[in-house]
């Protein structure tokens, strides 16, 4: 009896967590230098990379807006905080992608993704290793 | 199961809508997720502040609510003693000159304080470590915080609002720092005390300003020296508001070459980012064969001298007068590194400076300056020293540094001073006499000088000796030898190839083009000719 209602009540969490995540904003930094932290709205996130440009590592954060945002953090530290979250899942080694900000996709090797107002698709956004998995969420946030 | 049930609660009742009472016994239906924060309205009213910067009074203290959303609403959080604020719609942090903190909204509200008894609770429920800085820390970030600086417009900037020629112009006379009113300036850069304008805050950030400009791509880069900039932006604002202004304009340029200086020195960005002009760009090159030796003197009458022997012995060579700005040493460094290659090697610097405090002072920031340009690896050769005087030369030409008076009082000696120069100056002249740690000291009995006395105490005096009474041929002399001493293979083997005098290619020249422009034969025969020619 009270396996069923533990596995009812962890479908409602989940469906909960939809609308409303554990995390609301992950911290970033400013992009204005004289400023402090930065606090992004996951939702608005589109996916979240690594970013080599600037001869030092970091993250990039890319808004549906367009905006581009960055932290130190490593990857893996921001995969755990948005663990919880079924809008989010790790796709590829370097890449983070949020499944209700995808507008189009195309077959390549794996998947190439156009996120929210992007013109140009991310190139393999899903890797092989991950198409499995990205299907299924990918249904499940279509449902 | 417990907890799970919490969780799921707590989710609902951020959806859910909560009825307030409002003024006037009125009922109003709030969706909280629209509220930024709530602060104090007047006795037995609360304010609820909302996204569009709209305020409804409600019947009620902080207190209260703060208990009431504790269980509908765990989103709020209270900042201050009079402040409870929504931490969803919290987009940036920011921080007050008092060591407080400032929470930002998107739209119209006004940003909320944080301080610094509930900063620790608030991280906690935004999932950082603490609001100062993100971890891992970023110190460069954070000095550039310490300056105070304020980047405007940057949103238009970021949604490419400023793209054509009317827009930039629009945006420039808006948010530049240069055309503010007295009146702005006091908002916007305010001293912590006064609340007068912060002078050194508003030049580095019309500094900063510029930087992001030139970034931005909104204006060129400068083209001549850095007065360029002193001339276009902050002329304007001493003018405008003329308390600003030190007494005569020297200073306020030094201050702001200093200002530049800060930024430099941390990295954020070069002198050439800007495109300043080198001043000694004529007063200095690179050796061809030995660029890792440098002759350096901090006189313009020793150009001529300095620029002979970079020529002769094909090392670099440069001078400047008085301190070697940061801006000629950042040059010089580039062109050094073209040609040097590996930072790691060895550079040998020669440098002709006084005999004094001052001349120490400048071959010490010259390698300073170097070592912060990546070259790990200096040693420096003073030329002119005290071998170079005789007796009667130091007697003559020494001159009067500073002095004071030493009395013993048992084990003790008491040091007394005539002006506030000579005190300010004493430590840096003592240790330049008698020596330190890393330096040897002059200690030398002809440049001092002993009065006893019984009742004031001794009378001591220390002198310093220009370079100017020597003749240069002296001074050539030494340094060639100091140079073989470093550098054995100056004078022999690459010297005899340098010295060699190059092929005739005009004449080759010539002959190449008798055979290019004859009239006869065809065109592979002209170039059988030319391989030949080439080949001899």
């Amino acid at each position: 009896m009270s396996k069923a209602i533990q596995a009812k009540l962890d479908k409602i969490l989940h469906k909960l967590s939809w609308l409303i995540p554990d995390v609301f904003a992950l911290p970033a930094n400013s992009p204005d230098m004289s400023a402090g932290i930065h606090f992004l709205p996951v939702h608005e996130i589109c996916y979240i990379t690594t970013d080599h440009k600037n001869e030092h590592y970091r993250l990039l954060y890319k808004m549906q807006d367009g905006l581009e945002f960055f932290s130190n953090h490593q990857l893996q530290d921001v995969e755990k905080k948005l663990s919880s979250n079924p809008r989010f899942m790790r796709s590829q080694k370097s890449y983070m992608i949020n499944l209700y900000q995808i507008r189009r996709m195309e077959y390549s090797s794996a998947r190439d993704l156009y996120f929210a107002k992007d013109t140009n698709p991310v190139s393999n956004a899903v890797s092989l290793s991950y198409l499995d998995e990205f299907k299924r969420r990918f249904e499940d946030a279509n449902k | 199961m417990e907890d799970k049930l919490q969780a799921i609660s707590d989710k609902l009742s951020i959806l859910r809508p909560t009825k307030m009472v409002t003024d006037h016994g009125r009922l109003w239906s709030f969706d909280l997720s629209n509220v930024v924060y709530v602060t104090t309205y007047r006795r037995g009213y609360v304010q609820f502040i909302q996204e569009d910067g709209r305020m409804k009074p409600v019947q009620g203290t902080i207190e209260q609510f703060q208990r009431k959303f504790k269980k509908i609403a765990p989103q709020f959080a209270r900042t201050h003693k009079s402040y409870l604020v929504n931490l969803h719609q919290v987009v940036a942090v920011g921080k007050t000159s008092k060591g407080d903190y400032l929470f930002q909204f998107q739209g119209g509200a006004d940003p909320a304080p944080v301080t610094r008894y509930y900063a620790p609770h608030v991280a906690k429920k935004l999932h950082v470590d603490h609001l100062d800085y993100l971890e891992p820390r970023d110190s460069r970030a954070e000095k550039i915080r310490s300056f105070g600086l304020k980047t405007f417009g940057l949103e238009e900037i970021m949604k490419g609002e400023v793209k054509t020629e009317g827009q930039v112009k629009w945006f420039m006379s808006r948010h530049g720092i240069h055309r503010f009113y007295e009146k702005r300036l006091k908002e916007e850069f305010p001293e912590k005390s006064t609340g007068e304008i912060d002078k050194a805050r508003v030049l580095r950030n019309i500094i900063w300003q510029v930087w992001n400009w030139l970034q931005w791509g909104l204006i060129p880069k400068f083209s001549g020296s850095i007065r360029s900039l002193w001339y276009k932006y902050i002329v304007f604002v001493l003018k405008r508001n003329p308390h600003l202004k030190a007494k005569n304009q020297s200073q306020d340029e030094a201050a702001f070459y200093d200002y530049f200086n800060d930024f430099v020195e941390l990295g954020i960005f070069t002198y050439e980012d800007f495109g300043f002009r080198d001043p000694f760009q004529s007063s200095r090159g690179v050796g061809r064969h030995f660029p890792q030796a440098m002759v350096y003197a901090e006189k313009s009458s020793l150009l001529s001298l300095t620029h002979a022997l970079g020529k002769k012995y094909s090392i670099s060579w440069l001078m400047t007068r008085g301190q070697v700005p940061w801006i000629t040493a950042e040059y010089m460094a580039k062109e050094l590194k073209k040609k040097v290659g590996d930072l790691d090697s060895e550079l040998l610097f020669f440098t002709m400076t006084d005999v004094n405090p001052g001349g120490l002072s400048i071959a010490r920031n010259l390698k300073k300056r170097f070592t912060f340009h990546g070259f790990s690896n200096i040693r420096i050769h003073p030329v002119i020293d005290l071998s170079l005087f005789t007796d009667e030369d130091i007697e003559a030409f020494r001159a009067p540094l500073i002095s004071w008076r030493e009395k013993k009082k048992g084990k003790k000696i008491h040091y007394t001073f005539k002006t506030s120069r000579d005190k300010k100056l004493f430590n840096r002249y003592f240790e330049w006499f008698f020596g330190s740690k890393d330096w040897k000291g002059i200690n030398d009995k002809r440049l001092i000088t002993r009065e006893p006395h019984k009742r004031y105490g001794d009378l001591v005096t220390i002198y310093g000796l220009d370079v100017d009474p020597i003749s240069h041929e002296l001074i050539a002399e030494r340094f060639k030898n100091l140079l073989l001493q470093g550098l054995p293979g100056a004078q022999t083997s690459r010297l005899a190839v340098f010295s060699r005098k190059p092929p005739e290619v005009s004449n080759l020249i010539t002959q190449a083009r008798t055979i290019l422009e004859e009239q006869t034969g065809t065109d592979s025969e002209k170039l059988e000719a030319l391989r030949e020619l080439i080949s001899n």
